[in-house]
């Protein structure tokens, strides 16, 4: 719970951290998306972006060399994310999850891989249905199919068990089916 | 033969190639028998497969200006943690004095911790808290015969997060205030413990430390070590337990 990492004695302090720093703004541009779609507008995206950064430096120390700093700085990204909207008047997490419980639930469009793919989704269309996931579901999901994070790297940067990263990319995933299928209206009923 | 309920559970892991083999076999042998749940699959599948190949699309690149504030966030900090040790002893002794000048109350809680963050550098630096961990009984003695604070120090120790290394009266508010020195792995970590006075809570940022201010009786607690948050929000929830017992 409470794991510091201890530096390493072999690299000098100086170079690895110019080495951390470079990594870390190598992902610029992955934070920067994801800030996009967890704050919905590009002035907030870029204030969450570099407060993460500035979070990430004054706490390197508490990084574990050779585990992933990509998953690491998401972790940040995510707690400070969260600190923002904590003023906020629901928690999107719990509230907005137990709102589309039953809409989740319904019988699933049967549309197949290859069809939803062939018919052309517009980026602009995708991005919108992604903004209209619940926060908690969209952040689970880009996570996974855009940043290609592990489960469990999941569950520790939105600090949740695994179990629920798990329902929530399914959820979520489901969820954006549907809302693509009905946005296209004429092909929602292939099947 | 799985049923459609546990099918559920292990869809996403399925989809993801996160299954051992003989659970992917017993997928594939309800799927083959229930339509529904092929359906229910292969709509997240069609999310699934569309959000991959639009992965370089979706992805927008950082504007320039944000990448020059970032770069310029990590020098800041390699200035501030190579300043901070030389300068300590020499400003914040002269910091200190001022303190008296305040009174306790009625003042921004940003003001109040960035007071407290000075003292707790000057007293983590000045006087290395990293000694042997002071006697618990002298403590709560201490506190309450200086302070009136009944409850006694939270002592940490083998099984909680931080252990204490110290208690004193701090300069702040003409000495009322109690300040405890914690070590976590190591790293300082104070708690002020702040009379007649209950704030509400509040995470504030001050002179690259984390604060966490929170009302406890009639008292403010402040918890301040450098720290991410949620490290703090763990360690202050050791803290009101241990005052709740």
């Amino acid at each position: 719970m409470f794991r510091r990492s201890r530096p390493s004695a072999s690299t000098p302090p100086a170079a690895a951290a110019r080495g951390f720093e470079d990594e870390a703004l190598s992902y610029l541009d992955r934070l920067y998306g994801a800030a996009l779609r967890l704050t919905g507008n590009a002035a907030d995206a870029e204030d969450l972006v570099q407060d993460t950064y500035v979070k990430a430096f004054r706490f390197a120390s508490r990084f574990e060399p050779g585990t992933n700093l990509r998953a690491w700085l998401f972790t940040i990204l995510h707690n400070t994310a969260r600190n923002r909207r904590r003023d906020a008047a629901h928690d999107p997490a719990t509230a907005d999850s137990e709102a589309v419980e039953r809409a989740a639930d319904r019988p699933a469009d049967a549309a197949t891989p290859e069809q939803l793919l062939m018919r052309g989704v517009m980026d602009a269309d995708l991005k919108a249905a992604l903004d209209s996931l619940p926060a908690a579901f969209r952040e689970a999901v880009w996570l996974r199919d855009v940043e290609e994070l592990s489960y469990a790297e999941i569950a520790r940067a939105v600090d949740v068990p695994i179990g629920t990263v798990m329902s929530r990319i399914s959820r979520g995933r489901r969820l954006l089916h549907e809302r693509l299928t009905t946005r296209t209206g004429q092909h929602a009923h292939v099947h | 033969m799985l049923t459609c309920t546990e099918l559920d559970r292990l869809a996403t892991p399925y989809l993801d190639e996160e299954l051992p083999g003989a659970d992917r076999e017993t997928v594939d042998s309800h799927l083959r028998a229930c339509p529904p749940c092929r359906a229910r699959l292969e709509a997240e599948a069609g999310a699934r497969a569309l959000l991959h190949a639009r992965r370089g699309t979706l992805a927008e690149p950082a504007p320039p200006a944000l990448r020059s504030r970032c770069a310029r966030a990590a020098t800041s900090s390699r200035r501030w943690h190579r300043a901070v040790p030389l300068a300590l002893a020499a400003t914040l002794i002269l910091a200190v004095g001022a303190y008296a000048l305040y009174a306790a109350s009625g003042r921004s809680t940003q003001l109040l911790a960035a007071e407290l963050t000075l003292d707790h550098m000057k007293c983590f630096a000045l006087q290395s808290a990293g000694g042997p961990p002071m006697n618990l009984p002298t403590v709560d003695a201490a506190l309450a015969r200086r302070f009136g604070w009944q409850e006694g120090a939270p002592a940490g120790g083998a099984d909680a997060p931080i252990h204490l290394v110290g208690a004193r009266r701090c300069f702040y508010a003409d000495g009322a205030v109690a300040h405890l020195l914690y070590r976590h792995d190591g790293h300082a970590v104070s708690l002020f413990l702040v009379p007649n006075t209950a704030r509400a809570r509040q995470l504030v940022s001050v002179l690259g430390h984390e604060a966490l201010v929170w009302p406890e009786h009639d008292w403010t607690c402040v918890l301040i070590a450098r720290e991410p948050p949620r490290e703090m929000e763990k360690m202050a929830a050791y803290m009101r337990e241990s005052m709740a017992r």
